[in-house]
């Protein structure tokens, strides 16, 4: 244990300390501040930890005009494009991870490309198609907006999930009496299965978050995001506490859930669990 | 319940390489067949072209007398074993090896029962609810080999099966697919580039190269009568011995000169050598049809010792005559040192004479 190794270890655990709070300190304020009484918000200096616990600040936000609505627009609109994304993104992981058709590095560079345009810069002809076609103000229309916006990071992720599928496993299959079909939903679904679940999270997720194609594309059928974005200015102080921590709940949920498979899903999963 | 396998004209492509070249084999029912040669030269694309993994570019694949060319792998009446194994990771040995026959839809109890059978034909029958991952890997051969036997396959093809097991295991796991290939008498294909388990296991040898069968014979005419350099460079431990030699002509006959050396050669020969007076010929001889003597005497070849090695049963000697480097087979006890120069004498019986050109043996009738 030279003296420059500690010097590392130390510059290291440093900068992870910093990374850290950077993330977590607003966490924990937002999370402290929606279950503190509301007289107790505006206090200064601000304690770090409340004097007494309250469910007063959550039970005024969900029970607000307008939020268990939108509440039930995101549960709706993020499973909707979970299960649109997963239909056609699953099926195109596989593809790419097992064939080797003409374009397949081209396509699998291409799918991100759709993710390099502003949305800003969409939003106005979106906004004209989807009035044209019936679609404005409805929760498929976000949905299928989502669902654009998730599907690149779906297909490389069910990719990564299906390359570690070893390609024997399903052609022993095959031989053993399954057709091309049957040993891809009796072999290599069920050994994907973890996987395509982390990454039905990180869909949801990403619905669940979005917060600009929404508030364009809705008026009366706002997503909770768009809901708390354009009621945000106009609450109090509490409002904004209770709503930020209810949004981060998700994320944190899918995060603890898929920890273990983040590392997996890019270096390709090993099959033998 | 064992088929005949029958290629015609068999050719597969990948992009511009050819992987398999316009093949024709029969496969006799029951026998064990072994398709052996070096990584790449198709033995493994032929194996996945009978089992229908790929298809083929041209040319027919029957099996037991069916055109089974268009047909997918689950019609074919063939089970297969991956060299990884491929044991499905999340079932337990016994869902395993039942996988096939509920595919089948075959009855639950009789299922039950054929599982029990084949599981304790491998002696894994104490292994039934356990997963992959507590197996070693000689266990994992052993439910692949068990979940192929299941099915009561017309046609059982092995891809390496034993190339990922270590030395003492594979030797054991041998001699077993020997045993249970005898008493299932299961056509059988195995592919392999180990030229041991080839010949220990093979009813016939067909060694394969850039994707053509290059001789199709019984283990020891392989053995003793390769049809070109290939394959008698590539089959035995060490490889054939290649001296060039010229044919000479004197008042006695005809002879091989070796340099200075003049090596006699068989009476059958004799008429269609006189025709190839003046021409080089490669002579193949095997490392233990080499006699040795411990002084150059009259009438034996002078070698130089280049190094000795004692392999247990027998001593290997790598010797140079004039440029060529020859392997020796001697026995342990003859003390040779290296830089000493001895005497060979090679077994007239077991010379081979190849084409200096091609490379292909010459024929003698």
């Amino acid at each position: 244990m030279s003296y420059p190794w500690i010097l590392r270890r130390t510059l290291l655990y440093m900068a992870v300390t910093a990374f850290a709070l950077w993330v977590l300190v607003p966490i924990f304020f937002i999370g402290i501040s929606a279950f503190t009484p509301r007289n107790e918000i505006y206090r200064w200096p601000k304690p770090i930890l409340p004097s007494r616990f309250s469910l007063d600040t959550m039970r005024f936000f969900l029970n607000s005009y307008g939020v268990l609505r939108s509440l039930s627009n995101s549960v709706w609109v993020a499973l909707l494009t979970l299960a649109f994304t997963l239909a056609v993104g699953a099926p195109a992981g596989y593809a790419v991870a097992r064939f080797h058709f003409r374009g397949r590095e081209g396509f699998r560079l291409g799918i991100l490309i759709t993710r390099m345009f502003p949305t800003a810069l969409l939003a106005v002809p979106l906004a004209v198609t989807f009035i044209k076609w019936g679609l404005y103000d409805t929760l498929i229309g976000v949905a299928l907006i989502h669902t654009a916006m998730a599907l690149p990071f779906a297909v490389i992720i069910t990719t990564g999930i299906f390359m570690g599928v070893p390609k024997d496993l399903e052609e022993a299959a095959m031989t053993l009496g399954c057709s091309r079909f049957g040993a891809f939903v009796r072999v290599a679904l069920p050994l994907a299965l973890p996987g395509l679940a982390a990454a039905a999270m990180f869909t949801f997720v990403i619905s669940w978050n979005e917060v600009f194609a929404a508030t364009i594309l809705t008026v009366n059928n706002r997503t909770l995001p768009a809901h708390i974005l354009t009621t945000i200015q106009a609450s109090p102080l509490y409002f904004r506490f209770a709503g930020g921590f209810f949004m981060i709940l998700p994320a944190l949920f899918f995060m603890f859930l898929i920890r273990r498979y983040l590392f997996h899903m890019w270096g390709g999963a090993t099959a033998e669990r | 319940m064992a088929a005949e396998i029958r290629l015609e004209n068999v050719r597969k492509t990948f992009g511009k390489v050819v992987a398999v070249k316009d093949l024709n084999l029969v496969v006799n029912p029951g026998e064990f067949l072994v398709l052996l040669g070096p990584s790449g030269c198709g033995k493994t694309t032929t194996l996945r072209c009978i089992a229908g993994l790929e298809r083929v570019d041209q040319g027919r694949v029957y099996i037991g007398g069916r055109d089974v060319t268009e047909l997918p792998p689950a019609k074919r009446g063939i089970a297969m074993v991956f060299q990884s194994y491929a044991v499905f990771p999340h079932m337990t040995v016994a869902q395993n090896i039942a996988f096939g026959l509920r595919m089948r839809h075959t009855p639950k109890e009789e299922i039950r029962k054929a599982v029990r059978e084949v599981a304790e034909l491998l002696q894994i029958d104490e292994l039934l609810n356990r997963y992959p991952s507590q197996l070693s890997g000689g266990q994992r051969q052993r439910v692949a080999v068990a979940r192929a036997l299941v099915m009561r396959p017309e046609v059982l093809l092995m891809d390496e099966p034993l190339s990922n097991l270590d030395a003492l295991l594979r030797l054991q796991m041998r001699a077993e697919l020997k045993k249970l290939h005898r008493e299932v008498g299961t056509t059988t294909v195995y592919v392999t580039h180990d030229q041991i388990e080839a010949l220990s296991l093979g009813d016939r040898i067909a060694v394969m190269r850039e994707g053509e069968i290059v001789q199709l014979d019984t283990p020891s005419e392989v053995y003793d009568k390769p049809a070109n350099v290939f394959v008698g460079g590539f089959i035995g431990t060490p490889p054939m011995n290649f001296i060039r030699a010229e044919v000479g002509a004197s008042d006695g006959g005809v002879y091989l000169a070796v340099g200075d050396f003049t090596v006699e050669v068989r009476e059958e020969w004799r008429e269609r050598l006189a025709e190839m007076v003046g021409q080089t010929v490669i002579l193949g001889i095997r490392a233990e049809n080499i006699e040795v003597r411990p002084t150059p005497e009259e009438g034996t070849l002078a070698a130089k010792v280049v190094v000795s090695e004692p392999l247990g049963a027998q001593q290997l000697l790598t010797v140079q005559v004039g440029s060529d480097i020859l392997k020796v087979a001697t026995s342990p006890d003859l003390p040779v040192r290296p830089g000493q120069t001895i005497g060979l004498v090679l077994t007239k019986e077991k010379i081979r004479l190849f084409d200096e050109a091609t490379g292909e043996a010459i024929r003698f009738q």
